[in-house]
C-alpha cells in the first residue's frame, strides 16, 4: 500500500510556493540567484511535502555523481578505520561521500570492485597501496579521474600517493630493537604475499638487522591477513617451539603483538624482561594492556585527510600547482614498556 | 545436445546443472537455495552454497525478474568501522551475498541520521538490488523513501515487529533485561552502567534501559552510569570505570560495559587501583568479541552471534530480491557466557 503512494514532484513544490520551478531547483540546489528568504521558504515548503530532491535527475545534468570511491583490504583494522575517517571529514566538506569497497587483501577481488565502482562515475578513486593486477593498473591508467593510492609510498605511482615507506617503519623498529641491546630478533607477519605493506615491513626490518650483522631468518607466519591477537598468540607458541632463544619480535600490528604478550603471559614468559614486543599501528588496545606496547605511529587519520585535501586541489583543478605527486609524512616510534629495559 | 557439448568444451563457465551434480540435487532445489526461497532444510542450503562457492558458480542476471536487472549493487551502510561487530555482520553477508553474484558497497555515518539520508539519496539513483542499514531508528524520509522506491531493505542488529521491510537481530531492551536478570541472581546489588555519550548509540541506550528495567523490578535502587565521547572504546572503558570507583563509599558491585572493549579496559582499571576482579567488583562485557578468546581470564559477557545474523541477513534479504513476500524476518536470542569476570553461578547457587 505504501509503495503507491505518490512522491511530490518539483512541479507540485512550485505550484505550492508560487514559484517556476526552475526558481525550485535553484533554490534546493542553494543557487546563489534565489533571495535567501525565498530560498528557506521554498526549502520549508519541500519539506512540509516530504519532496526529496532527486539528485538522480540533477546528476544527469551536471555529470556530477558526489561520491568518490575507496577501496580497502579489510573492515577489520583501526589504521584502515582511521583514514577512512579523516578521508571522509574532509570530504564531507566539499560535498563529497566516501563509497568504500573490501578487497579482502585479493587483487583478484580489487579489480572486479574497482571495475564496478567506475562504472558508477566516482569523482575520484582511491586505493590502498601500489600492488594491482595488470588489467587494474589499466582500468586506473584509463580512469579520468583523479586516482590516488594511499599507505605507500609507490616506486611507480599510477597518479598520485599519499603515505609512507613501510620498509623504513620496519627499519625504524629493528634500530630501537638492537639499540636496547636485543640479538635473537624475530618477526611475526602475514602469509607471503597477501599483505604486501606488511611485507615491506618485514623487509626493512629485517635488512636493518642484516646491516648489523644480525640473523635475519626468524619469520613466522601466523596466517591470512587480517590478523588478530588469536593468530598472534598461536604465532607466538610457535616462535618458542621455533627459536626458544629469541628475546625480542615485532608483530606485523598491535593486535597480533596484543595476542602474542597474552601468550607469553601464560606461558610465564616476562614481557620484556625476557622477550621484548612490539607491534604497529599504535591501535587503542596496545596503549592500555599491560604492558603497554611499543609501536609505530603511522599517522592513519592524516593520511585520510591528507587524501581528502589532494583530491580536493584536484577537483579544483589545482593539480598543476601540486608540487609533488606524493605527499605523506614519516612514521614514528612510540616506545612503551613492552620493549623498554 | 551438441550445443551442450559444445558449451562445455568452448568455455569454463559453470552452469547451475554442474552445481545440481555435485551437490546431487535437482536444478530446482539449486535454484531455491541460491534464491533463498522456503523447501530447503539449512543444513541441504549451506552445502549447497559451498558447493556453488567451490565451483565459483555466477548465477545468470538475466534470468531474473527485470526489475533487479538494473543493478547487482548492495549499498550497505553502518554506524562505523571502529567496530569489530560491523566487520564480523558484514563477514556473515559478503559471501552470500557475493556467491549470488551481487557486489557490496559500504558507507559508515557515523552515528549521524542526516547522513545516512544523504548515503540513501546517492545510492537510490544506482537503483541498487537492495540496501542494508544498521538498526531501526532512522528519519522518518528513510522509511518513506525505500518504501516509494520498493527497494528491498534489510535492517540488521536489531529486531522489530515493525520494520521497513526486513528485519534480522536481536531486541537490544531485551538483552539488557535478560543479562541484568542473571546478575541479579548472583547477588549483585549496586549496578553501575559504562557507555558513550547519551544519542551516541541507540541499541547500548535501549540495553541500558533493559538493565534499569530489571533492577528496578527487583526493587535495588538505580543503575549508575559515566559516559565518554571519542572513539577509542578502551580509553573511554579505563576512565569511565575509574571515574565509578572514584569514591570508595559509594562503589557499584557490578559494572556493565558497553562492550568486551570497555569491559577489558575496565578490568586494567581495576587492577590500576588495586581492585581485583571478580573478588571486589564483577564487570560484564556485550557481544563476546574475539579479544576475549585470547584473554587470560574471559570476560563475562552476551553472545549474539552477529556472523550468522549476517548470514541469514544475507539470505533473506536474497529472497526478497527475488520477490518473495511475506514477513522475513528473523529474531535472534542473546546468550550469556559466564567467565571469570563475575561470581561463579555454580558456587552461587550451592550457597
Amino acid at each position: 500500500m505504501t509503495g503507491s503512494v505518490k512522491a511530490p514532484r518539483m512541479l507540485d513544490v512550485a505550484k505550492a510556493a508560487g514559484v517556476s520551478t526552475m526558481t525550485v531547483s535553484r533554490a534546493l540546489r542553494g543557487d546563489a540567484s534565489v533571495a535567501a528568504k525565498r530560498r528557506k521558504q521554498i526549502m520549508m515548503i519541500a519539506e512540509e511535502m516530504g519532496y526529496i530532491l532527486d539528485r538522480g535527475a540533477s546528476q544527469l545534468r551536471t555529470r556530477k555523481t558526489g561520491f568518490v570511491a575507496v577501496t580497502v583490504p579489510s573492515i577489520n583494522n583501526p589504521n584502515f578505520a582511521d583514514s577512512v575517517r579523516g578521508l571522509t571529514g574532509v570530504l564531507e566538506e566539499i560535498g563529497l561521500q566516501v563509497l568504500l569497497g573490501f578487497t579482502d587483501y585479493s587483487l583478484e577481488r580489487e579489480e572486479h570492485i574497482i571495475g564496478q565502482l567506475l562504472r558508477r562515475k566516482p569523482e575520484a578513486l582511491v586505493v590502498t597501496g601500489s600492488n594491482h593486477t595488470q588489467d587494474t593498473r589499466d582500468l586506473l591508467a584509463r580512469a579520468s579521474i583523479p586516482v590516488i593510492a594511499t599507505w605507500d609510498e609507490p616506486s611507480e605511482p599510477i597518479g598520485y600517493s599519499v603515505g609512507f615507506s613501510n620498509a623504513y617503519a620496519g627499519s625504524l623498529m629493528a634500530d630501537h630493537l638492537m639499540e636496547t641491546g636485543r640479538k635473537n630478533i624475530a618477526f611475526i607477519g602475514c602469509h607471503r604475499d597477501t599483505d604486501f605493506r606488511g611485507q615491506a615491513r618485514a623487509r626493512g626490518f629485517f635488512d636493518a638487522l642484516e646491516r648489523k650483522g644480525l640473523l635475519c631468518d626468524r619469520y613466522i607466519e601466523a596466517g591470512k591477513p587480517p590478523l588478530g591477537a588469536q593468530q598472534g598468540a598461536a604465532a607466538a607458541r610457535q616462535l618458542l617451539a621455533a627459536y626458544p632463544d629469541t628475546d625480542a619480535v615485532m608483530c606485523v600490528a598491535d593486535s597480533v603483538a596484543f595476542g602474542a604478550i597474552s601468550e607469553f603471559q601464560r606461558a610465564g614468559i616476562e614481557v620484556p624482561n625476557r622477550i621484548a614486543v612490539a607491534g604497529f599501528g599504535a591501535y587503542d588496545i596496545g596503549a592500555c594492556s599491560l604492558p603497554p606496547i611499543t609501536t609505530i605511529e603511522p599517522n592513519a587519520e592524516e593520511i585520510g585527510a591528507l587524501t581528502g585535501k589532494t583530491i580536493g586541489q584536484l577537483l579544483n583543478g589545482e593539480g598543476t600547482t601540486l608540487l609533488s605527486k606524493h605527499k605523506g609524512k614519516n612514521p614514528n616510534l612510540v616506545i612503551r614498556a613492552s620493549t623498554a629495559g | 545436445m551438441r550445443q551442450e557439448k559444445k558449451r562445455q568444451r568452448s568455455g569454463k563457465s559453470i552452469k547451475i546443472d554442474d552445481v545440481a551434480r555435485e551437490a546431487n540435487v535437482s536444478i530446482m532445489t539449486v535454484s531455491r537455495a541460491l534464491r533463498g526461497v522456503e523447501g530447503v532444510s539449512e543444513a541441504k542450503r549451506a552445502e549447497i552454497f559451498q558447493i556453488a562457492e567451490k565451483l565459483r558458480y555466477q548465477p545468470n542476471f538475466n534470468a531474473r525478474s527485470l526489475v533487479n536487472v538494473q543493478s547487482s549493487l548492495i549499498g550497505i551502510l553502518f554506524p562505523t568501522l571502529f567496530n569489530d561487530v560491523f566487520a564480523e555482520m558484514l563477514d556473515g553477508m559478503r559471501p552470500t551475498l557475493e556467491s549470488a553474484g551481487f557486489t557490496t558497497i559500504v558507507t559508515t555515518h557515523e552515528y549521524d541520521n542526516e547522513r545516512e539520508l544523504d548515503w540513501i539519496e546517492t545510492v537510490r539513483y544506482w537503483r541498487p538490488a537492495a540496501v542494508v542499514m544498521t538498526g531501526i531508528d532512522h528519519d522518518p524520509k528513510v522509511r518513506q523513501v525505500l518504501r516509494r522506491d520498493q527497494i528491498p531493505t534489510l535492517e540488521l542488529w536489531e529486531h522489530t515487529d515493525d520494520p521497513i521491510d526486513l528485519c534480522v537481530g536481536i531486541d537490544h531492551q531485551q538483552a539488557g533485561v535478560q543479562i541484568a536478570h542473571s546478575m541479579i541472581e548472583l547477588g549483585y546489588r549496586k549496578p553501575a552502567y559504562v557507555g558513550w555519550n547519551r544519542g551516541h548509540d541507540q541499541r547500548s541506550e535501549k540495553r541500558l534501559s533493559g538493565i534499569r528495567a530489571a533492577f528496578s523490578a527487583a526493587c535495588i535502587g538505580d543503575v549508575r552510569t559515566a559516559r565518554t565521547g571519542g572513539t577509542d572504546h578502551y580509553r573511554a572503558g579505563f576512565n569511565g570505570i575509574k571515574r565509578l570507583l572514584g569514591d570508595p563509599l559509594n562503589r557499584p558491585d557490578i559494572v556493565f560495559c558497553h562492550s568486551d572493549h570497555f569491559a577489558f579496559a575496565g578490568m586494567m582499571a581495576c587492577e590500576s587501583m588495586g581492585l581485583r576482579v571478580p573478588d571486589d567488583i564483577g564487570i560484564v562485557g556485550f557481544n563476546s568479541l574475539s579479544i576475549n578468546n585470547v584473554l587470560p581470564r574471559r570476560i563475562t559477557t552476551v553472545e549474539t552471534q552477529r556472523k550468522e545474523m549476517g548470514t541469514i541477513g544475507a539470505r533473506q534479504l536474497i529472497a526478497r530480491i527475488n520477490g518473495i513476500g511475506g514477513d522475513l524476518s528473523k529474531r535472534f536470542k542473546p546468550k550469556i557466557q559466564f567467565g571469570e569476570t563475575t561470581r561463579s553461578p555454580s558456587l552461587n547457587a550451592s550457597q
